[in-house]
């Protein structure tokens, strides 16, 4: 069994190729069902955000390159060739598998640095994946590790502090001003650009209810107005509207500035000296430099917003190193949980196999010896179970010592081939009892109570 | 004695906790470090209130007859009046400010404690009249809701600092918004203020009462408690009135505090103290 993801992502290609390949939210339970329909995807999840379309399954060793399978079919859902996404598509398997969806529910492989929206995609491809019965202990827990891990990069580390877009620095620098709820508070948009309808929108989001809206154009003032609830100003009743609102963001067409300092001055009389935060976003600016001098007025021009917006991502990228120890610390952990999930099968396929030998031989042994009173069947019974235990533990031991992360996985299969099991998969062991004597009824159960266990295990 | 000794080393230790705490909440904003400070702060003011019962019972006086008792005393008060405050408004931030100053109080106390025992013991004068621990607990309380209204201030200024300099440093989103703290430094004062009122009114009837030389109410201690009692109704008055808040307001609380400081520590030569 491998464990495999085959994707592509805004860093491999641009949005014309990631489109053809993108699973719509109402379409993933057919991609689903798709995959799964495929013989050798024993488990299939998909992630499928904007910036990637990803496909995760668990593929049995009855497809000799899983990756081709998974190219196969993104290429049939795109309908389109396999050509056209050469260069496009990457794959992991096993344990990178781990390491990369990590990275992505902790926003570290998002466009925008930690980005928040990702951990609630992941958690949807997960749900989306249980209620298709897609999934199953690997992909199951995989996912739950994955919004475990993301959750703690972001909580543990700085990648997902800071705004990093003018609307979000914005209401960051507003909120510090009035308090993290801005309910109460009045917004005054001044010019209908289309950058000051987005940050006002920001600022809205946050509870702030009244919006007052003032362009020279009274019609475009209104139609804004009615995008926001709010109600539409002249711009000749701007020393009034300076008055009501708190936070005032500006973005007019105006060749020099319409805010002054002496219309601020006078405002902030009017207002009985409460804080004023004027939100500049126009190119020439709309107000005038020395009104961020008056006490009590918070000014942020474009150059202030964009550096704010560098500086946050700046820090963000500080914070990535500590963001990857934490995942990679989680991959480890899903990577130790996983050999172990490999290696308790192989511990009782030795075990049963050595149990049958045994029940086996006993079986010839009995029909060889028939003069042997019952007393001396019981120490001849006891001896040979003694005898396959001595030999059962250090290879348990061994597995045990292959499950471990810094174990070699290699020496599973050497193993595996000492005891006879090569080649065979899960359940697939045939014990075939020596001098073709007949297995004896308790054999038989074992050797099917081990093939249950494996089968439930895998 | 050795009990006493014992609890207000606790305090001590607890105070300093609550320091530790609620300043590392400020740079990592970990929810868990605001909690350790709040039990920290709360085992120190239980530790603190058992010395100073356990001073009372040993010693039949109040905890407030010698300068290092004072201090110690302010101390008290400071994380009491901030615990309370805690209850309705969380601002492990100022917590930041104010549980150093109310560790530096009682380590300060403390340590003259020492000094004074080392010289030979004075007894109290008529000092536990009724109307003398009026004027200490109102004056008490008092600077400790002063204390919380400076630590306001400077989480003001320096939330004020950063957003004019439009800086995103390591404070920046870890201190209150600034239409809160103004507010919640306003409320401080108009609960300190008639505390403060009772406390000098208080003293002054004592004073006025007799035992006191003549021309009291001109000593540097008197005037400067005066002076602090003027400046923090001029700020309630601007503040209510003329609308001034800003940073000039809290300049203004910065200073108060300031002078209440000095006036404690100002010679006299009628105060019991100094």
């Amino acid at each position: 069994m491998s464990l495999i993801v085959l994707g592509i992502n805004h860093t491999t290609a641009d949005i014309a190729v990631r489109e053809k390949l993108a699973i719509g939210e109402r379409q993933i339970p057919v991609a689903l069902d798709r995959l799964v329909r495929i013989d050798a995807v024993a488990e299939a999840a998909v992630l499928s955000t904007c910036n990637r379309t990803e496909v995760y399954a668990v593929v049995t060793s009855l497809s000799d390159d899983p990756e081709d399978l998974l190219a196969d079919f993104l290429a049939g859902w795109g309908e389109a060739p396999r050509h056209a996404f050469d260069g496009h598509l990457y794959c992991y398997r096993d344990g990178a598998v781990a390491t990369h969806l990590f990275s992505v529910a902790a926003g570290l492989d998002s466009m925008i640095l930690g980005e928040p929206d990702i951990q609630r995609q992941v958690k949807q491809a997960l749900e989306a994946m249980q209620s298709a019965g897609a999934g199953r202990a690997v992909l199951n827990r995989l996912f739950q590790d994955a919004l475990v891990a993301g959750k703690r990069a972001r909580t543990e580390t700085g990648i997902a502090r800071g705004a990093s877009s003018v609307g979000a620095v914005a209401v960051e620098r507003a909120t510090q001003i009035f308090g993290e709820s801005l309910a109460g508070r009045t917004v005054l948009v001044l010019g209908a650009g289309k950058m000051s309808e987005v940050t006002a929108k920001h600022l809205q989001a946050r509870g702030a209810p009244a919006v007052l809206v003032a362009n020279r154009t009274y019609e475009k003032a209104v139609e804004l107005a009615r995008q926001f609830g709010g109600s539409a100003k002249h711009f000749d009743e701007l020393p009034q509207a300076l008055t009501a609102a708190d936070i005032v963001v500006c973005s007019t067409a105006a060749p020099h500035p319409v805010v002054t300092r002496t219309l601020i001055k006078d405002a902030m009389r009017a207002r009985h000296n409460r804080e004023l935060f004027l939100i500049d976003i126009a190119v020439p600016r709309d107000v005038e430099p020395a009104v961020g001098d008056i006490e009590n007025v918070y000014l942020y021009n474009i150059d202030d917003l964009n550096q704010l917006v560098a500086g946050a991502r700046q820090a963000r990228a500080g914070e990535m190193a500590r963001a990857r120890e934490i995942i990679d610390e989680a991959a480890v952990e899903f990577l130790r949980w996983r050999r172990s999930l490999e290696a308790a099968p192989l511990v009782v396929a030795v075990r049963d196999k050595l149990a049958a030998l045994r029940l086996a031989e006993l079986a010839r042994l009995r029909s060889r010896l028939p003069g042997l009173t019952d007393k001396e069947w019981r120490a001849v019974e006891a001896a040979m179970e003694a005898l396959t235990n001595k030999v059962a533990h250090p290879a348990t031991m061994a597995i045990k010592q292959c499950a471990q992360p810094d174990g070699d996985p290699g020496a599973i299969d050497t193993i595996r081939r000492a005891f006879g099991l090569d080649g065979t998969a899960a359940g697939e062991e045939s014990i075939a009892a020596p001098d073709g004597v007949e297995l004896p009824l308790e054999a038989v159960a074992v050797i099917d109570a081990g093939s249950k266990q494996r089968k439930d295990g895998g | 004695m050795a009990m006493e000794s014992g609890f207000l080393a606790a305090a001590g230790i607890g105070y300093l906790v609550a320091s530790a705490s609620y300043g590392a909440h400020i740079l990592v904003r970990e929810p868990r470090l605001a909690l350790c400070g709040r039990i920290a702060a709360i085992v120190g003011v239980v530790c603190h209130t058992a010395a100073i019962g356990v001073h009372c019972a040993t010693t039949h006086h109040t905890p407030f007859t010698t300068p290092d008792e004072t201090l110690s005393a302010s101390a008290w008060a400071i994380v009491l009046a901030y615990l309370a405050l805690d209850l309705f408004f969380r601002q492990p931030a100022l917590g930041a400010v104010v549980q150093p100053i109310a560790f530096l109080c009682l380590f300060t106390g403390a340590v003259l404690h020492r000094a004074r025992m080392a010289q030979p013991m004075q007894p109290p004068r008529d000092i536990d009249s009724g109307m003398i621990n009026l004027h200490v607990i109102a004056i008490l309380f008092a600077f400790g809701l002063l204390v919380l209204a400076f630590g306001c201030a400077v989480l003001y200024l320096a939330q004020h600092s950063m957003l004019k300099k439009k800086r995103s440093g390591s404070l920046f989103g870890k201190l209150p918004p600034l239409a809160t703290i103004d507010q919640l430094a306003f409320g401080l004062v108009a609960f300190a203020f008639p505390l403060l009122t009772i406390g000098i009114i208080a003293g002054a009837i004592r004073a006025s009462g007799g035992g006191f030389p003549h021309g009291w109410a001109v000593d540097p201690k008197i005037l400067l408690s005066a002076v602090t009692w003027v400046v923090y109704g001029v700020y309630l008055g601007l503040h209510a009135l003329a609308h001034w808040r800003g940073p000039r307001a809290n300049y203004l609380l910065i200073g108060g505090l300031l002078i209440a400081l000095a006036t404690y520590f100002a010679p006299t030569g009628v105060h019991r103290f100094g």
